[in-house]
């Protein structure tokens, strides 16, 4: 128990400490503002925790998180069957959707490779997304891991493990951002951008 | 030379890890050739306006302006100076770099500056991204920096009874630090350690860093070498390394990895 604090608030503070990036300074601002504010809106958010494990299920066979299994994404007939974009993170897939330039299957990683950081192609979903290829019929994988090291490690995996299986891999293009300014880019991107040049 | 909080300075060094921070930063583990290892945040880079982003990839070689913090330093400015897009594109290649970073990270404590071994990681890096038998370059490594950190192997006399080594199959063993002649007995692990391969071994320690290349092998004295010092390191680290687990996941053929 946190010294000189009443139970309840050393609790929360405690209990609000754990999350990624909260430190004890933060966590016990997070808890005052909460005392001071109106009792509907902490039991609002206390609803919320509390819904969160009773609704929330992950997919079992894109790994997403949704209120059901099969998640949507995986249900939805409207969608391209055939394809899967294959994400580091369910974040990711938020990022996409809200793109509006994706409507097809997810397969959600839950990471990439990364040795210094203890993440080895076995802690990741890549036998499900094997299988998955094989067993439902589909004709393109869009590898869509971050821009990073790591993330080209994992694609590079994947091709690996899918190499000979005749499903199309695609990886997302790289280059300039929108908005970006020419002298600020950095050379392997500048690089990068020179390598997928287009006609206009 | 030690730096004060709230001073700025700039130095050049190697990316060795990176880990996400909070919404969209990051902290990047440098090996700086000026104040050794150090710790830094890279605020906002992993939004797509970032003009840092692409200029600390990992294993970049870095131009960096930091400030001190309390306990990480504050990254304001990096330039790419040289950048690896091979090892990119080769997964042998990224988890041999992996296994020297995760080295360096490992043998080395924090601010304590070292031009030699930078310089070593530079050399290696170099070789194991663009050169053939990158594995060769990453032994050599391993025996320099090993060496460097006070943990030269012991391959001239024998660790139990100091009698010069005869040219048969002697024995190492890598928690007595060193070969161990047949007549003698130690504790613990060791595995054989052919003529040639213990000859190799004094070769790449006492070469000049980057020369690796020159080595005659063949497969067979790449793997015995490749052992040999993995045992080492995993040694002289207290655990495996954890590259060197991708790398032998990453040279399994396909048909045993759908199992």
């Amino acid at each position: 128990m946190i010294d000189g604090v009443p139970g309840p608030i050393g609790r929360l503070i405690e209990e609000l400490g754990k999350l990624p990036t909260i430190g004890p300074k933060t966590a016990s601002r997070l808890a005052f503002f909460l005392l001071k504010s109106p009792p509907e809106q902490v039991a609002s958010l206390a609803a919320a925790l509390a819904a969160l494990n009773q609704g929330i299920v992950q997919c079992s066979k894109c790994f997403n998180y949704a209120d059901r299994d099969p998640c949507p994404y995986c249900t939805d007939e409207e969608r391209d069957v055939h394809t899967i974009c294959a994400i580091e993170d369910a974040l990711d897939l938020l990022a996409i959707e809200r793109s509006g330039g994706y409507n097809g299957r997810y397969h959600v990683l839950e990471g990439a490779i990364s040795p210094l950081e203890g993440i080895g192609p076995d802690d990741l979903r890549l036998n499900e997304l094997v299988a998955r290829v094989k067993d439902e019929g589909i004709t393109e994988v869009v590898v869509a891991t971050n821009a990073t090291f790591e993330g080209d490690a994992t694609a590079l995996e994947i091709g690996r493990l899918l190499d000979g299986t005749g499903v199309r891999l695609t990886r997302l293009a790289r280059g300039l951002a929108t908005g970006g300014d020419l002298e600020y880019v950095d050379p392997a991107t500048i690089a990068q951008a020179l390598e997928g040049r287009r006609e206009f | 030379m030690s730096l004060k909080r709230s001073e700025t300075y700039r130095a050049t060094g190697f990316v060795l890890r990176r880990h996400d921070l909070g919404e969209a930063d990051r902290i990047v583990t440098l090996y700086t050739s000026e104040h050794g290892k150090r710790r830094a945040v890279a605020k906002g880079v992993r939004k797509q306006q970032s003009r840092l982003t692409g200029h600390i990839e990992l294993f970049t070689k870095v131009d960096v302006y930091l400030a001190v913090g309390a306990n990480l330093d504050v990254l304001t400015q990096a330039e790419a100076l040289i950048t690896y897009p091979q090892l990119a594109g080769d997964l042998e290649r990224f988890a041999q770099a992996s296994w020297a970073g995760e080295t360096l990270d490992r043998l080395t404590p924090e601010s304590e500056a070292d031009g030699y071994m930078f310089d070593l990681f530079g050399v290696a890096l170099a070789a194991i991204a663009t050169a053939d038998r990158p594995g060769l370059h990453l032994r050599q490594f391993e025996l320099q920096a090993l060496t460097r950190a006070g943990y030269r192997p012991h391959l001239e006399v024998c660790v139990e009874c100091g009698e010069a080594l005869e040219e048969v199959t002697n024995r190492f063993a890598p928690l007595a630090g060193g070969v161990v002649c047949p007549s003698c007995r130690t504790e613990g692990m060791s595995m054989p350690v052919t003529p040639r391969a213990l000859k190799s071994l004094r070769w790449l320690l006492g070469a000049d860093p980057g020369s690796a290349g020159r080595l005659n092998t063949d497969p067979e004295l790449e793997r015995e070498l490749e052992g040999l010092l993995k045992a080492y390191v995993t040694a002289v680290l207290g655990t495996e390394s954890r590259s060197a687990q991708l790398l032998d996941r990453v040279r399994l053929p396909q048909a045993d990895l759908s199992e």
